[in-house]
């Protein structure tokens, strides 16, 4: 095939420049550390890595979320912690009242101690954590339990419901999404903390401290020792349940952070580049550059008119 | 036969020489001027003058040296041809590929600033509000993320926008520049004719013509064809454009209505102007500049195309979000005097003057601007909200948080989803134009190795054949002497017999 001068420029001009191209490109990927600059650059790898990259997104929110669930329930957990060891209180108190060899002024004393510990019982129910009341159901910006006699949860006297009420106000618990499409319950309401209708605390407590005041008979004080007994089997089983949720917390937690490590090593793999491969190229490409063009200049530079007279 | 016979015999190889020696410099001359053919000189031996004469020539009869036929090009039309058709693909994906990848950097999605990061930092605000549904720093954290989100969508809408002007603009200029080539080969064309009427060939001319005919092949795609008389004529499909020295231009309208949402200006056809049909478009520059401005489907994505699936993502986004959130219940505002209350729409929603909703699109989605103004106005409860209870209720955001897992949404299946999947269509189209264009360059480039193997000018080939019309030159120039010599002796020394 006859091959003129020019046919020889363009050509090494032509393979130069994609010599220039690939090391470029290999350039890029050093000084960025990233493999795809562009989804055109690799479509198919792209699919993966902007799928990977919503879901690390969603996971570090619902890490986020889960913290906020388990400091919710450790906070609940601490307050029934402490409302059990009043309860248990209360109950040594009227176990001792009961015995018919307790005077009145004794009688006395300790329905002053029951109506201290019944004040106690009224601020448990309006812990906080942060700014929000953990046991007001959905009423979080104020103090849900308001008001002395009767007491009051929302506005609403807790002894005195409908079924619906009642079911409505049990109702009311704080759910937070800590996986996708995965709910979890953050607190316990206030009318099931206390109880409602004549299972309420409170009403035990004001109906004991009447009959102390009133000198009762160990008739009249005995059957509420069953029903504080039942109030502490309530209180107990509370626990267990926060405690329950707290640990399902944990094992969402661990998960979460397992694939986010997983997840980020995916993405990981996709878009950045590996420094050693990428090295290897550019000297590579490096090396050709500067052999095509010594090359290339000796070929051009002579003609026939140097070599005649 | 004529004694001076032997002179007229030299005088005819040195005019050759001489005239060799200038078609060769001017080869070399020439040597880097774009399109050219290299030249030869075409000779033939003169034969000897047998005819004619009256009485039958019996002494062996020579020829009577060298005659020049004409100055003749190198060059192959059907290489020309392929190579034109080549080009004009190479033209049309490499533009493709160019546009396409501009578009593609609009839609950086993985950057931080994409589409897929807006909707992704608007949702985890829906989450952060979820934990506390009257907290105002997390409301306003909600509302500046929706404020971004729409302000992404505002962006995209306004680069796809601007792109298509830029495209219709380069289609008016692409036409400008096809009438100009148009004319100036019908020009051509009329003067190759006079010049070839003397019997000569317009070597340098048909040279010019031929770049103008490359450069039209990378514009439009054409037949030609030259007929016996020489009459070019170039045609697109059935239609003529140029018939030898008749051209028929090329305009560009406007009134192709332009299908952006919300557009109010024209589009340009590209129209005969005298009759105002319109050409056949098939390959070339402008194809892809038309196909890019006007794609508005899967098989053939343009612009239209990917506005519209912003404005159907936009749409469905609205009309979700909104179903729900209407649903919910606001915050009491005393400071406003507005009570709680339910249908409160998230994105504004505009009607025109009989009532009727206007569509959303990518262009003009809003936030409400009650809410941007209170945001207590942001539904999150399920309930009334009275003063103290059910503040704290946050089932609606929880709905609101669902709609982002969801693969069901009407329209779109999913967001997430939806904007990948776009991503990638839009990916995968510039990967495609690239990789053809790629594939045209070699294809091009090897024709172009051709038609100069077979038309260019090799220096070393030129320097060969200086030295051979030296040489020939030489030797004529020899010749003459020798008969100079031996007429001196017919002449000056014979028939002086004793002086």
């Amino acid at each position: 095939m006859r091959i003129t001068n020019n046919m020889l420029t363009q050509n090494y001009l032509n393979n130069l420049e994609r010599t220039v191209e690939r090391m470029s490109q290999y350039q890029y990927q050093m000084s960025t550390g990233k493999r795809i600059r562009r989804v055109s650059d690799d479509p198919i790898g792209s699919i993966s890595s902007l799928s990977i990259r919503t879901k690390i997104s969603q996971l570090n929110q619902y890490q986020r979320n889960i913290d906020d669930a388990k400091a919710w329930l450790t906070q609940s957990e601490t307050a029934i912690t402490v409302l059990n060891n009043v309860i248990k209180n209360m109950y040594e108190k009227t176990v001792q009242a009961a015995n018919g060899t307790q005077h009145t002024s004794e009688k006395l004393a300790i329905a002053t101690e029951l109506s201290e510990l019944r004040e106690h019982i009224v601020q448990l129910a309006n812990s906080n954590y942060g700014n929000q009341y953990i046991f007001g159901g959905y009423q979080t910006d104020s103090q849900p339990i308001t008001g002395s006699d009767p007491v009051l949860y929302q506005g609403m006297d807790l002894t005195n419901l409908t079924p619906s009420e009642a079911e409505f106000l049990n109702q009311q618990t704080r759910m937070i999404e800590i996986g996708p499409g995965l709910l979890t319950s953050v607190s316990i309401p206030g009318s099931k903390l206390l109880g409602t209708g004549s299972e309420n605390i409170i009403q035990i407590t004001d109906e004991l401290i009447d009959i102390l005041r009133a000198e009762g008979s160990t008739d009249e004080i005995s059957p509420y020792i069953l029903k504080l007994q039942k109030k502490q089997e309530d209180t107990l089983a509370m626990l267990t349940e926060i405690g329950g949720r707290i640990n399902r917390l944990d094992l969402v937690n661990n998960r979460t952070d397992q694939d986010l490590l997983n997840y980020e090593s995916v993405k990981s793999n996709i878009e950045d580049v590996d420094i050693v491969e990428a090295i290897m190229h550019l000297e590579m490409e490096r090396a050709v550059y500067t052999s095509a063009l010594s090359i290339g200049s000796s070929i051009i530079l002579p003609s026939l008119a140097d070599f005649l007279r | 036969m004529s004694s001076f016979f032997g002179l007229n015999i030299a005088r005819s190889a040195l005019t050759m020489a001489q005239k060799g020696l200038d078609v060769t410099g001017h080869n070399i001359a020439n040597a880097n001027t774009v399109g050219y053919s290299r030249q030869r000189l075409l000779t033939s031996a003169v034969e000897p003058p047998v005819l004619g004469s009256r009485f039958a020539v019996t002494s062996a009869a020579t020829g009577g040296g060298v005659k020049i036929l004409t100055v003749d090009q190198i060059r192959n039309p059907f290489l020309d041809a392929q190579y034109r058709q080549e080009y004009n693909l190479a033209s049309q994906w490499s533009t493709r590929a160019e546009h396409l990848s501009y578009i593609e950097s609009l839609f950086d999605e993985l950057s931080d600033t994409g589409l897929t990061k807006a909707l992704s930092q608007f949702a985890d605000s829906l989450q952060e509000l979820s934990r506390d549904p009257s907290n105002m720093e997390y409301r306003t954290n909600l509302l500046q993320q929706s404020l971004k989100l729409v302000e992404t969508f505002h962006h995209y809408s306004k680069q796809q926008s601007d792109k298509l002007s830029e495209l219709d603009q380069t289609v008016v200029t692409l036409t400008s520049q096809v009438n100009d080539i148009t004319r100036s080969i019908a020009d051509l064309n009329k003067t190759i004719a006079q010049y070839e009427l003397g019997g000569q060939q317009a070597n340098d001319l048909r040279d010019q013509r031929n770049v103008l005919l490359d450069r039209l092949a990378g514009l439009i795609d054409y037949r030609c064809q030259e007929d016996e008389m020489g009459r070019l004529k170039v045609t697109i499909g059935h239609q003529t454009l140029i018939d030898h020295d008749q051209v028929r231009s090329l305009t560009a309208v406007a009134d192709q209505e332009n299908p952006l949402m919300g557009a109010t200006d024209y589009l340009h056809r590209i129209v005969f102007e005298e009759t105002g049909e319109e050409p056949l478009l098939s390959g070339g520059q402008i194809k892809a500049i038309l196909s890019l401005r006007d794609g508005s489907s899967k098989d053939n994505i343009g612009i239209p195309y990917l506005s519209a699936q912003l404005d159907t993502l936009a749409a469905s986004l609205a009309a979700s979000f909104n179903e729900i959130h209407a649903q919910g219940w606001t915050l009491p505002d005393p400071e406003a005097g507005l009570p709680s209350s339910t249908g409160r729409l998230f994105f504004a929603q505009t009607v025109d003057e009989e009532g009727q909703p206007l569509p959303i699109g990518a262009c003009n989605i809003q936030i409400d601007p009650v809410l941007i103004d209170r945001i207590s106005q942001i539904a999150a409860s399920s309930l009334p909200v009275t003063s103290e209870a059910m503040s704290g209720n946050n089932e609606n955001i929880l709905q609101l948080v669902q709609l982002f897992h969801r693969q069901d949404i009407p329209g779109v299946g999913s967001f997430n989803g939806f904007v990948q999947s776009l991503t990638v269509t839009l990916g995968i189209e510039v990967s495609h134009a690239k990789t053809r264009s790629d594939n045209q360059a070699v294809l091009v480039d090897s024709l172009e190795q051709q038609r100069q193997s077979v038309s260019g000018v090799s220096l070393d080939e030129e320097m060969t054949q200086l030295i051979r019309m030296q040489h020939s030159y030489t030797a004529a120039a020899r010749m003459i002497n020798a008969i100079d010599e031996c007429l001196d002796i017919l002449i000056n020394k014979t028939g002086l017999a004793g002086r």
